[in-house]
Formats: C-alpha cells, structure tokens, sequence
C-alpha cells in the first residue's frame, strides 16, 4: 500500500543519514527523495546531527601535497594510469568526467541461469527499460533517468555498477554510458549505449582491473542497435580482488594489456 | 559588480559551473574535516588522503546536484564524505585488506558501555563526545556501530542480537536525541 510504503521509506532516513543502508535500500531512499521532497526535509535534521558526527573527530593534517593533488587538472586514461590505485604515491587528479548513466536497453540473451520467473521478471524490466529510453533521449536531467534506472534495478534485486564515462562533459544523448548488473547467481551483464562504431580492424575490450592494478581482458565485443551492446562477463575465478572495470578500444583480436583509448570505467563495488 | 561569493552555496554553484578557484575554496573550508574524519575511521594515513581527494573529486563531478531549497551543503557535503569512507571501509573488509591490528581494540562496539566509551573518547571530541555520553547505551551503540564502523542496519542487528526493527528505532531515537541535547545552550541538561 502506499502508506506502507511511505512508513518503510521514513523508517529508513536515519540509517541513510548514517550511511548504514545496503546500496539496494539507499537506491530506494534516493529514488524516493527524488520523487518525493517532502522526505527531504525529515532527512534534514538527521543529516545535521550526522554532519555533527563528522565533524567532531580528532584533528589530523593532511600533507600540503594533498592541496596540489586535489586541485591538480592532469587527466587520467586507460592505458596510461589505472582507473583506481591504491598505494601510497601521489597522483594527479583525474578531470571531471560526466557521470550521466542514461537508461538502457535491456535483452538479457542466453541467461539460462535465471530461473523462469526471473526471466519475466527481466521482461517487464525490458518494457520499463524502453520507455526510459526514450526520456533519456529527451531530457534535459540525466540524473532523473538515472534515478528511475536505480529504483527498477533496486527492485529487481540486482546489484548495480555504474560505468562512467572518460570523454569529457558532453550533452546528454552522445556520452557513451554504461552498466553492469550483477544476477544473484553471480551473472554479470554489461550494458552499455551512445558507442561509437569503431573503425574496421578495432574492437572493443573490457578489462577487469585488481588491486595490484593488473588488467584482465573479460569480453570483446562490437556495437550494435544503433550504439547499444550487451554482454557477459566472464570474470578470472581466481581474480578476487578486483577493484574495477574499462572498456577502450583495442586492435581486433584484443590487447594484452590496455593500450588505446579509454571509454569507460566503474568501480565496482 | 557584486561582492565576491562567501557562502558554501554559491562556492558550490561555482563549482558546477567548472569554477576551479572555488573547489580550492571549498577544499579550504573542508579538506580538513574530511581528512580528519577519513583518517580517524580508516586509520591509514595514505588511504585517508586518497579518499579525500575522492571526495573533491566527487564534488566536482556532483556539485550540480546540490540544491540549496533542500538542505545545507554544509550536511550534504560531509553526508557524501561520510558515505565515501564507509565505502571504502567496507570495501577494504571484503578484500581483507584493513590492518586489524592498527585499529584500536577500543573502537569495536559489538558490547556496550565502556567499550562505546571508549570509543567516544578515541575517536570523537568536543560538544558531540560530551553528547554522546547522555544517550542510552543501546542508542549509542548503534548508532557509533553505523556511523564509524560502517555497519549496516542488518548487520547491527546481527551483533548486538535483537530484531532490525528495534535498530532502527534505535538509530532514529539516537539522531533525534543527539539532536536536542546538541542544541541545547551550554550547561543546560538535555
């Protein structure tokens, strides 16, 4: 009912001011607040205390480095410096790059692992998916697109990863974006839209980046529909550190190691 | 020509508007606190400064969200800060990566009482540790459970043994009474 439903999304303000919610709670919450602003102002006052919280701790300096980091415009790309590092050395700070997400078509093809009832599920996904991308072609908020996708996604039960795109700032509607959904039984999918076709003789390539910033090619694929493409994963069993994925554009046939171009990244979470 | 911007609203709007000198700006008011609180949870000096310089990052790329009809980019700002060392919190347990023996015993709260206490005094000063200490146990334990552990509401309720929903009463109760008693003037009871 939607009265219960309004009772289950207040009740979930505090620990979402906390950040105490598991990212398929917190993509309801947002979704919610988005919709509903009258969430806002009872979020608020919990934000507050929590913001005291967080300003409270005991005082540590930052080196001065950490200024010139922050502020540093140096661009990062595949191929040059890995999407996330974690050491302690400094690096510069990667230019703003467009988070846009927009709505994607969704044909799950050939997951005989989902049972039946998820398929249908998946189906009527795809319908609400369609009308989303449509929107998306239109609006001027990305962000509510997003959104929306993030509450569908929340509902299905399947654990999002947000690709962003490395290409700078761009109008919604030509930045390549793109997602990967993770099924419960560990199936991992990646959609991606506004893809350029590549040139003969390139591909593209999606790497799977770990901690010790290694890159493990898990798909080749070509664009297809119009700058859509759909395709599983197939993550090293023995890679379990992994922190990230890309995708660039490589020679047919694949790289070794990202070489070219670099299209898009998420972390995965 | 007006006087040049002052509030963290306009700064942020700025900063939206791709306005480097107000990032700087709003690093200045900032970059301390969010170091602080990084350091503080994550008790790993390079990694704090790593997920600091997230943390700007995504307030270049997300300072277009802010809206100032719905709240003070003061609580958004340090919410998303917050939310950016809890991440990685949690991402360094799942790959087994956090030092446990760096992290002092003191700041595991799966009991109450002193061992919250503790936790208060290790890790939090000023009006809030004072406040802190006038809340009930069990609403204090929770909420520092969430807050610098980077627990879930689940996983409260898994430690400390009783049903989600009595955290949640717990964690909402706790917000609210730190609340009063943190505006309450100086040497009033709550």
């Amino acid at each position: 009912m939607a009265e219960d439903r309004h009772d289950a999304i207040e009740e979930l303000l505090p620990a979402y001011a906390l950040n105490a919610l598991d990212p398929e709670e917190r993509a309801l919450v947002e979704a919610a607040l988005e919709r509903e602003p009258r969430y806002q102002t009872v979020l608020a006052e919990y934000l507050e205390t929590s913001a005291q919280l967080s300003g409270a701790h005991a005082p540590a300096v930052p080196g001065d480095a950490l200024r010139q980091r922050v502020l540093s415009p140096t661009p990062v790309g595949v191929g040059t410096t890995a999407p996330r590092k974690r050491v302690a050395t400094r690096r510069a700070l990667p230019r703003a790059y467009w988070a846009i997400a927009a709505a994607l078509v969704v044909a799950f093809l050939g997951l005989g692992t989902l049972a039946l009832a998820q398929q249908q599920r998946v189906g009527d996904l795809e319908e609400e998916m369609d009308s989303l991308v449509v929107s998306a072609e239109e609006a001027e908020d990305g962000l509510r697109v997003q959104r929306e996708l993030s509450y569908l996604v929340a509902q299905q039960a399947v654990a999002p990863v947000g690709m962003w795109s490395m290409a700078t700032p761009q109008p919604l509607g030509d930045t390549a974006a793109g997602m990967i959904l993770v099924s419960p039984d560990g199936a991992k999918i990646l959609m991606a839209m506004h893809l350029e076709p590549v040139e003969p003789g390139m591909t593209y390539q999606v790497w799977l980046w770990d901690l010790d910033n290694h890159a493990y090619s898990v798909a080749l694929f070509e664009t297809e529909r119009d700058g859509y493409a759909l395709v599983r994963l197939e993550f090293p069993e023995h890679v379990t550190n992994a922190t990230s994925v890309s995708i660039s554009v490589e020679p047919e046939g694949g790289s070794d190691s990202p070489q070219g171009r670099g299209i898009l990244a998420g972390r995965l979470q | 020509m007006g006087l040049p911007p002052t509030s963290d609203a306009e700064l942020v709007s700025l900063v939206a508007r791709g306005d480097e000198g107000a990032l700087e700006e709003l690093y200045s008011r900032y970059g301390h606190t969010v170091f602080s609180m990084s350091y503080s949870i994550l008790r790993d000096y390079a990694t704090a400064e790593d997920v600091t310089q997230e943390v700007f990052v995504s307030l270049w790329t997300r300072a277009g969200r802010f809206d100032p009809e719905r709240g003070i980019f003061r609580h958004w700002f340090l919410h998303l800060a917050h939310n950016r060392v809890i991440d990685e919190l949690r991402r360094r347990r799942r790959t087994a990566q956090h030092d446990a023996d760096k992290a002092p015993e003191d700041l595991s709260l799966e009991a109450p009482g002193d061992t919250a206490g503790a936790a208060i005094t290790a890790v939090l000063f000023g009006d809030v540790r004072e406040a802190l200490k006038q809340i009930p146990d069990e609403q204090k334990t929770a909420l520092l459970m969430a807050y610098l552990e980077g627990a879930t509401q689940q996983e409260i309720a898994q430690r400390t043994q009783v049903p989600l929903g009595t955290v949640k009463t717990r964690l909402r109760l706790g917000l609210i009474k730190l609340r009063h008693i943190m505006s309450q003037p100086a040497g009033e009871e709550a």
